[in-house]
C-alpha cells in the first residue's frame, strides 16, 4: 500500500469501510456481478481518483457474505468461463439505505466543518 | 439472530482448514488476473507486461489470502494453538511457581467444590419424586409459631373440600389403632421370614405414598382407601432394608404374612404385605414398615379437643397452582371448620403454614451451610490473591520479554491475551487438582454428615454430579479470569523505552500499589475467616465446660421392650442386671436425658394459687427407681433420695430439682410440702421428699431443665436401664443383652449406648462445624502468610541492590531486617483492621451456631489479631533475614 502512495500520491487511498459500501452499492445499481467486473465499475465511477488494489475487493466481498449482505453463486462470465457472481440480498439492501444515510450526514458534517474553518 | 449463526457457522468452517473456500477464492483471483491481463493486451500492451500490470493493479496475493483465512478463522485457531503452547512452555520454565500455583488454586477449588456438593445435594438437587416442585409440607400454627400439627378433622376437611390440592396425606399420628402412644415412631416387635426383630413402624393414610408419586414393589401396590379404616383387613407395606434384611430381596414376598406387636393387646398381630417401599426411601423418618393409619372422619370431628388426633400433613398441589391459591384455600376452610366445631369458641389465632417440601427438610441446614460456603468463598479469594501476586512479581521479571515482544509487533490485544491463556491454564490445572481433592473432602464430609446435617443426609446421597462439575469449571475460570486479568492488564503495555534500558532487574517500585493491596485483602479475608474459626472454638469450649448435671463417664443405657405398667417385668430385669459383675448400680428412667423423650407440663405448689400461667413452671416429668440417681450420678441436695419403700401402697412422693424447687416454693423449705402436676399425677398431690440437683435433660446448649422424679413403682411407665458400670461400659453390651433375654427371650434391649457417646453425639454437629471452619481457617492462614512471604521475598530480591548500598553506607544487619519488617508489617497490620471490621460486621450470620459467645466476642478478636500478627511477622523476618546475610560487594554487582 505504502508502495502504491509514494509511485501515485495523486490518489486518494480508499478510506476503511467504505469500500464495503462501495461494492454494496454497485452490487444494487448493476445487478449480479463477479468481482472483476465490481473492479471495473468502481474504477470507471472513481474517474482515476482513487487508488485501489482489487485484491481488497475479494476481502469486501467475504465480509459482506459473512453477513449475509450479499449473496453468491457460480455463473458463466462473458468470456465463457465459470465465474462466482455476487448479488445483493434484502438485509444488504436494508444496510446499504443505512450506510449511505450515515455517509451522508457525515459528508454533510465534514463538509460545514471545512467551510466553516475556511472562514475564519 | 440467524446471520449471527450463520456467521459463526462459516467461521467454524474456516477453523478446520476449508479447503473448498481457498480453492474458490484461487480460482477467482486467477480468473480477475486473466481478464483484466486480456485487457491491458487489448489496450495494446505486450503480454508480460499486461501480466505485470494486471499483478500489481491487483495487489499481494499472499496477503489477501491470509486476509481471507483470517476473516473465516483460521488464523484465530492459529494464535490459540501458540499461545497454549507458549503458556505450557512458560509454565513447565518455572516448575515452582506452576507447583505453588496448582496447589494453592486446588485448595480454594476444591474446599469450594466440596461444600458446593453438599449444597448441590441438599438444596439444588430436586427430590427423587415425580414433579417434587408440587409437594408441600402443611401445618396449622398459632401466632408465629412453626412446626404445628394438623387436628384430625380439619385434614379431613381439607381432603373432601380443597380444590387446589390434587391429594392430602397424613402420617404418624400420635393415636392409631394400633400404636396407641406419644411422640413420632415407635419400635415395634417385628417377626418375618421367621426371626424376631425390632422395627420402627409408620401410620400413615392409605394415599400417602401416591401423594408423593411413590409406587411400592415388586408388584406390590400402595394401600387402598377400604384398608383404612378400623376393622379392615390388617396390611403393611416394608422398607426396602427391611425386606432385604429379613427375605433376602424375595420378590415373592407380596402376599406374605409378618407380625407386628400391638400396643392395646400386648400381642403379635398379622399383617398381609402388599408391597416394598423403594430403596433409601427415609422420608419422615426411617420407617421400617408402613401401616394404614386406620382413623375415622366421623369420630375425628366429633370428639373433644385433648383427644384429637394431631397429624403431620403432606400434600400435593394442582398442576398451576401457587403456594399462595393453595395456602387461602386451606385457611378458609380451617376458619370453617373452627366455626363449626360444636360446643368450642372458634380459635382466630390459628393460620396454615405451607412450605415445599424441599424447604422443610433443608431449610434449617441453610444457615451453617451459608457459613460454609462463606468460608470457602474467603479462601478462593485468597488464593487468587496470592497467586496475582506471584504472577505479578513474575510479570515484573518478564519485562523485558514482554517488552521484546511488543517491539516486535505483538499488540496490547495479544499480549493480553497471551497471559490470559497462561492463567486459564494454571486455573485448569488447579480446578482439576481441587476436584480430587474435593472427591476426598466429600467423603469425609458423607462419613461425618449423617450425625451433623441430620438423617436426611442420607438419602440426599452428596456425590460430585454434573452440577458440581459444572460449578467447579466455573469457578476455575472465573478464578483464571480473576486473578490473570490484573496482572495481564497492567503489563500488557509496557514502556518499551524504560523496560529495554532497566534490563533484566525489572525495576524498584513499579507494581508495589497493586501487590500491597493484594496483601492487604488476603490478610484482611484470613482474618475474617480466623475470627469466625475462633467464635465457633471458643463455643465449642464453653459448651463441653458445661456441667450436664450427671456424670456420663463409665455408664451404659439401653432400652427395655416393655408396655406400661409392667413393675414385675421391670424389677427381675434389673435385679438381674445389677448382679452382673462390673455393675455398680442399675438405675432406670423413664425419659433418659439427650433421648429427645420428655414429657413437659405445669407443676403447681400447694397453697401457692397460680397467679398467672405464664410464669408458672414447666417442668420435665420423670418416673425413675430408686438407684437412678447414683446410677447416672446425680446428687442429693436436701432431704431424701426414693427408696424402695416408696412402692404402690405408700403416700405419693416426689423428688424435685433444685431450680424448680426455688421456683415453687421460694424462701420457704420444700421438703414436705405437697405439689400437683398437669400430667401424670393430676389430681393427687404427692409429698416433696428431696432435692437434687439441676440437670440439663436436653443438651448441654440447653437450660437446664426443671424436673419432677416420682417413683416408678408410684407411677409405672417403660423405662430405659442406666447402668454405672466399675469398667469400661461398652464391655457390659453382650452381658447386657443375654441377661433380658434371659428374662424373656421375646424381648431384647434396643438402643444400646453409652451415655458418653450421647454427650457426643449431641455436640456433633458443633464439633463438625468447628472442625471444618477451623480447618478452613487454618488454610487461610498458611495461604495468607505464603502470600506476605512471597511479597516481602520478592521486594527484598528486588532491592538487594540497595541494601547493598546501604550496608556498603554502613547500615546495620538489624536495620536492613527492620527496613523490611516495618515495611511488610504496616501493609499487614492495615489489613488486620480491615480484617477485624469485616469480621465485626459478618459474624453476626454466626449468631445461630455460638454458644455463650458474642459475635463480637473481644478476647476472640484479639487473640485472632495476636495469632495473626506472629504468623506475619515470621513470614516477613524470614526473607528479611536473608536481606541481612546479602554481601555488599555481591550486591552492588547485581545486576
Amino acid at each position: 500500500m505504502s508502495k502504491g502512495r509514494s509511485a501515485e500520491a495523486q490518489k486518494s487511498e480508499v478510506l476503511q469501510g467504505t469500500l464495503d459500501l462501495m461494492v454494496l452499492k454497485v452490487l444494487d445499481a448493476l445487478g449480479p456481478q463477479h468481482g472483476y467486473g465490481i473492479a471495473r465499475r468502481i474504477e470507471q465511477v472513481s474517474e482515476q481518483v482513487l487508488q485501489l488494489n482489487e485484491g481488497t475487493v475479494y476481502t469486501s466481498l467475504l465480509r459482506l457474505q459473512q453477513r449475509r449482505w450479499i449473496a453468491s453463486d457460480w455463473g458463466t462470465s462473458e468470456n465463457n468461463r465459470k465465474a462466482k457472481y455476487y448479488s445483493i440480498t434484502k438485509s444488504g439492501r436494508k444496510q446499504l439505505a443505512r450506510e449511505t444515510e450515515n455517509w451522508e450526514r457525515i459528508a454533510g458534517v465534514i463538509a460545514r466543518l471545512l467551510k466553516l474553518e475556511g472562514q475564519e | 439472530m440467524t446471520h449471527n449463526l450463520r456467521a459463526l457457522a462459516a467461521r467454524l468452517r474456516g477453523l478446520f482448514g476449508d479447503r473448498r473456500a481457498d480453492q474458490d477464492l484461487d480460482n477467482e483471483i486467477e480468473a480477475h488476473l486473466r481478464l483484466l491481463t486480456e485487457r491491458y493486451v487489448r489496450q495494446g500492451m505486450t503480454e508480460a507486461e499486461a501480466a505485470r500490470t494486471a499483478r500489481r493493479q491487483f495487489g499481494n496475493v499472499t496477503l489477501l489470502k491470509e486476509a481471507h483465512r483470517e476473516i473465516r478463522g483460521i488464523r484465530f485457531i492459529d494464535t490459540l494453538f501458540q499461545d497454549l503452547q507458549y503458556a505450557v512452555r512458560m509454565l513447565r520454565k518455572n516448575p515452582g511457581f506452576t507447583l505453588i500455583a496448582t496447589l494453592t488454586l486446588g485448595l480454594g477449588i476444591g474446599a469450594n467444590t466440596a461444600i458446593f456438593s453438599v449444597v448441590n445435594a441438599l438444596m439444588l438437587r430436586p427430590l427423587p419424586f415425580p414433579d417434587p416442585e408440587r409437594l408441600v409440607w402443611v401445618e396449622v400454627n398459632s401466632g408465629t409459631n412453626t412446626g404445628g400439627k394438623v387436628e384430625g378433622g380439619l385434614f379431613f376437611n381439607w381432603q373432601e373440600q380443597s380444590r387446589t390440592l390434587e391429594g392430602i396425606a397424613a402420617l404418624n399420628s400420635s393415636k392409631t389403632e394400633i400404636y396407641q402412644d406419644r411422640g413420632r415412631a415407635y419400635t415395634r416387635r417385628f417377626i418375618g421370614g421367621g426371626d424376631l426383630d425390632l422395627v420402627e413402624v409408620g401410620a400413615i393414610t392409605a394415599n400417602f405414598f401416591t401423594v408423593l408419586g411413590v409406587q411400592p414393589f415388586p408388584p406390590g401396590r400402595n394401600f387402598i382407601a377400604a384398608e383404612d379404616r378400623r376393622g379392615s383387613d390388617r396390611v403393611a407395606i416394608l422398607s426396602y432394608e427391611l425386606w432385604q434384611r429379613h427375605y433376602n430381596g424375595d420378590t415373592e414376598i407380596v402376599g406374605k404374612t409378618i407380625k407386628l406387636d400391638a400396643v392395646k393387646t400386648k400381642s403379635f398381630g398379622d399383617f398381609i404385605v402388599v408391597g416394598v417401599a423403594p430403596a433409601n426411601f427415609h422420608y419422615f423418618y426411617p420407617y421400617d414398615v408402613w401401616v394404614p393409619m386406620g382413623l375415622d372422619p366421623q369420630r375425628e370431628r366429633a370428639i373433644d379437643a385433648g383427644e384429637r388426633t394431631r397429624l403431620p400433613v403432606v400434600a400435593r398441589l394442582k398442576p398451576g397452582v401457587t403456594l399462595e391459591q393453595a395456602r387461602v384455600e386451606l385457611d378458609t376452610i380451617l376458619q370453617r371448620y373452627e366455626m363449626t366445631r360444636p360446643g368450642e369458641k372458634p380459635r382466630v389465632d390459628l393460620r396454615t403454614r405451607l412450605v415445599s417440601l424441599q424447604e422443610y427438610y433443608f431449610g434449617d441446614t441453610w444457615r451453617p451451610l451459608l457459613v460454609l460456603l462463606g468460608a470457602v468463598g474467603l479462601i478462593l479469594l485468597i488464593a487468587c490473591a496470592n497467586v496475582a501476586n506471584l504472577l505479578l512479581a513474575r510479570t515484573l521479571t518478564r519485562r523485558k520479554e514482554l517488552a521484546v515482544r511488543s517491539a516486535l509487533g505483538a499488540g496490547r490485544l495479544r499480549l493480553t491475551r497471551q497471559m490470559l491463556t497462561e492463567c486459564l491454564l494454571l486455573a485448569i490445572a488447579g480446578g482439576a487438582s481441587g476436584l480430587l481433592l474435593a472427591s476426598w473432602l466429600t467423603r469425609l464430609l458423607v462419613r461425618t454428615s449423617a450425625v451433623t446435617l441430620g438423617e436426611m443426609s442420607r438419602m440426599a446421597a452428596i456425590t460430585i454430579d454434573w452440577r458440581v462439575l459444572g460449578f467447579t469449571m466455573l469457578i476455575s475460570l472465573v478464578t483464571g479470569l480473576f486473578f490473570g486479568l490484573l496482572p495481564a492488564l497492567r503489563f500488557s503495555r509496557p514502556d518499551l523505552s524504560v523496560s529495554l534500558k532497566e534490563g533484566g532487574s525489572g525495576g524498584g517500585f513499579q507494581g508495589r500499589g497493586t501487590r500491597n493491596a493484594l496483601m492487604v485483602s488476603e490478610v484482611a479475608l484470613a482474618v475474617m475467616l480466623l475470627v469466625g474459626a475462633g467464635l465457633l472454638i471458643r463455643s465449642f469450649v464453653k459448651l463441653t465446660s458445661v456441667d450436664p448435671g450427671y456424670r456420663a463417664e463409665n455408664v451404659l443405657t439401653a432400652r427395655l421392650y416393655q408396655w406400661d405398667g409392667e413393675i414385675d417385668y421391670h424389677e427381675q430385669t434389673l435385679q438381674r442386671l445389677a448382679a452382673l459383675p462390673g455393675v455398680e448400680a442399675a438405675g432406670a428412667t423413664s425419659h433418659l436425658p439427650l433421648t429427645g423423650y420428655n414429657l413437659r407440663d405445669y407443676v403447681f405448689a400447694e397453697g401457692h394459687e397460680p397467679q398467672q400461667m405464664e410464669s408458672q413452671p414447666i417442668a420435665s416429668i420423670t418416673a425413675v427407681n430408686p438407684d437412678y440417681f447414683h446410677a447416672m450420678g446425680i446428687s442429693l441436695r436436701a432431704g431424701r433420695l426414693l427408696n424402695d419403700g416408696d412402692n404402690q401402697g405408700s403416700p405419693l412422693v416426689a423428688v424435685l430439682s433444685e431450680t424448680l424447687a426455688r421456683r415453687l416454693f421460694p424462701n420457704e423449705n420444700p421438703i414436705g410440702k405437697r405439689i400437683k402436676d398437669d400430667a401424670a399425677r393430676q389430681p393427687l398431690w404427692p409429698t416433696v421428699i428431696g432435692i437434687v440437683n439441676d440437670v440439663r435433660h436436653r443438651g448441654l446448649d440447653h437450660d437446664v431443665d426443671l424436673t419432677v422424679y416420682y417413683s416408678y413403682r408410684q407411677w409405672p411407665r417403660r423405662m430405659y436401664l442406666v447402668l454405672r458400670s466399675a469398667v469400661a461400659p461398652s464391655s457390659l453390651i453382650p452381658a447386657v443383652r443375654k441377661a433380658a433375654l434371659d428374662v424373656d427371650p421375646a424381648r431384647p434391649v434396643f438402643d444400646v449406648m453409652t451415655m458418653s457417646e450421647r454427650l457426643s453425639n449431641s455436640i456433633a454437629a458443633r464439633r463438625f462445624y468447628m472442625s471444618l471452619l477451623t480447618g478452613f481457617a487454618a488454610l487461610a492462614l498458611l495461604l495468607a502468610g505464603v502470600g506476605v512471604y512471597g511479597v516481602i521475598s520478592y521486594v527484598v530480591t528486588q532491592r538487594t541492590h540497595e541494601v547493598g548500598v546501604r550496608m556498603a553506607l554502613g547500615a546495620q544487619s538489624a536495620d536492613v531486617a527492620r527496613l523490611f519488617i516495618k515495611q511488610g508489617m504496616a501493609v499487614v497490620l492495615l489489613g488486620l483492621g480491615l480484617g477485624l471490621l469485616g469480621a465485626f460486621a459478618l459474624t453476626r450470620v454466626m449468631r445461630g451456631l455460638l454458644f455463650d459467645v458474642g459475635a463480637t466476642d473481644p478476647l476472640t478478636f484479639a487473640s485472632v489479631a495476636l495469632l495473626l500478627s506472629l504468623i506475619a511477622l515470621l513470614a516477613c523476618y524470614l526473607p528479611a533475614r536473608r536481606a541481612t546475610r546479602i554481601d555488599p560487594l555481591l550486591a552492588l554487582r547485581h545486576e
